[in-house]
């Protein structure tokens, strides 16, 4: 039974949910088909973070059928051939949450004052380029891929795939309806089951089953509260908190996040991107005793974007994981380069 | 195998001669610690076959996998819900590919590895043999 979730927890994981960004969505007017009406070249949208590109064709399927297609093209349209494209030239990969693709593109192309500009993505209605996005691009595919995530989120937390596994079925699909529907209460009702919550005062009394490459958290904070409600659940009771990186120009970067580190230490966004990028972001002064590199930075060169909120440093692994992960259960932190 | 083809059934493969280029990739996973297949596979014209004509390449052992439901971007055992195959991104390059799913390669390796004794391995030899039966598990479900 999952203990209940803090209040604080809850406000985050509805901040994030409820987060949108501007879309201005642009048809490439070459492959509009005669008889168009070729004055309406952009639509706007709102979209949820949490939302994913084929979920907002319906949209924009809308807006072109009743307001720019004439009616015997909007008969002959199918919308497995299209796929978007960023101004910029980037292609965007259907199966990245919304949020995601907007976050990467803002820290690609960083306005001079940061401000939530729309991003502007070009429609484009024919010849989508099968080697570099995933085919069939459907909702189906959507879903299917965004369970995938859930799995792999939960398979990093506890070692295994239960928890999601375990649903039944129509929990399962209940969650992604959740996504598609826009309705926190019917997707939380059910993430609530397999999403953990950050107690830190309640370290776990029993080691962790522990695998040979992670650290097995040996020294604690001294808990002065006997731990409430189960481990099960708790965020900072985790093998590792699902987490990947993203550089503006770069693969994504994906490693174990244990929530402590070997010396009892929460691990913080700070220990966190100066082990991993540690040319970008200088040691914590309380970092682990390595040798300092004399390479590292003397002062942070980047900054983290996570939901689009620059990140402080100082915040913990666990409770980012716990409160300001996606919908599919992963912490995407945007690696942005001050000027 | 030469023999008497003739009285096999033709396999639903266009019969005009083309050429298929596959790649293939083993990848580490980085959430379930393990070595993952990729594969990608397209024509000459650079356009990439979707599952249906992968099976027709008889590339996929059809016969020794669970009972599943094939469609065009999955295949997914009867049993589960969770699909066997589907398509992602390689994780370096980030391009398309289908992959294995790897949740269960451990389970499969290990057995393997208690069927033929070799529980307590260690060191470089240890690795090899640990990958030796990924490549058992491997083979009995792709024709590499």
């Amino acid at each position: 039974m999952a203990s209940s979730t803090p209040t604080a927890t809850t406000l985050f994981r509805r901040l994030c949910w409820d987060g949108t960004v501007p879309i201005e969505v642009k048809i490439d007017s070459k492959e509009l088909p005669a008889g168009s009406d070729r004055t309406l070249e952009s639509f706007y949208i709102r979209a949820p973070r949490v939302s994913y590109l084929p979920l907002l064709i319906q949209e924009v399927k809308t807006f072109l059928f009743d307001l720019v297609l004439d009616e015997a093209s909007a008969k002959d349209m199918k919308t497995d051939d299209w796929w978007f494209e960023a101004e910029g030239g980037a292609l965007l990969k259907w199966h990245w949450p919304v949020g995601l693709l907007y976050d990467l593109h803002l820290v690609a192309h960083p306005a001079p004052d940061f401000q939530m500009k729309p991003f502007t993505i070009i429609l484009h209605l024919a010849s989508p380029p099968t080697d570099k996005l995933l085919f069939t691009p459907s909702i189906e595919t959507c879903k299917q891929s965004f369970m995938g995530q859930l799995k792999e989120a939960d398979f990093l937390r506890w070692g295994n795939t239960k928890r999601v596994t375990g649903l039944r079925k129509e929990d399962q699909d209940g969650l992604w309806e959740g996504i598609v529907e826009h309705n926190f209460d019917d997707f939380w009702r059910i993430a609530s089951k397999i999403a953990p919550s950050p107690n830190p005062l309640a370290p776990p009394l029993t080691p962790n089953p522990s695998s040979p490459t992670l650290p097995a958290p040996s020294s604690r904070p001294a808990s002065t509260q006997p731990p409430s409600g189960s481990d099960r659940d708790n965020a900072y009771s985790v093998r590792s908190v699902p987490v990947r990186i993203y550089l503006p120009d770069g693969p994504v970067i994906q490693d174990l996040v244990p929530p402590f580190l070997e010396d009892g230490l929460p691990h913080s966004l700070n220990l966190f991107l100066s082990a991993q990028l540690p040319l970008l972001f200088k040691p914590s002064p309380t970092s682990p005793l390595t040798p300092v590199d004399p390479n590292a930075p003397k002062s942070n060169l980047a900054f983290a974007l996570i939901q689009g909120v620059i990140a402080p440093l100082d915040c913990e692994m666990a409770w980012l994981g716990a409160c300001m992960s996606g919908a599919d259960g992963w912490v995407n932190v945007c690696i942005g380069l001050d000027k | 195998d030469g023999g008497d083809e003739s009285a096999l059934s033709p396999p639903t493969v266009k019969s005009q001669a083309r050429t298929v280029t596959i790649d293939q990739f083993i990848v580490y996973s980085a959430t379930f610690q393990v070595p993952t297949f990729y594969f990608s596979a397209h024509q000459s014209d650079g356009s990439t076959l979707g599952l249906g004509d992968i099976e027709a390449l008889r590339l996929l052992k059809a016969h020794s996998r669970p009972d599943s439901e094939i469609n065009s971007y999955a295949i997914t055992p009867i049993a589960s819900p969770f699909p066997l195959l589907s398509q992602g991104d390689h994780p370096t390059l980030g391009t398309p590919c289908w992959y294995f799913h790897p949740c269960e390669t451990s389970t499969a390796v290990q057995e393997i590895l208690h069927e033929i004794g070799e529980m307590d391995w260690e060191g470089e030899d240890g690795l090899a043999r640990w990958m030796g039966a990924w490549f058992s598990v491997l083979s009995s479900a792709v024709d590499l």
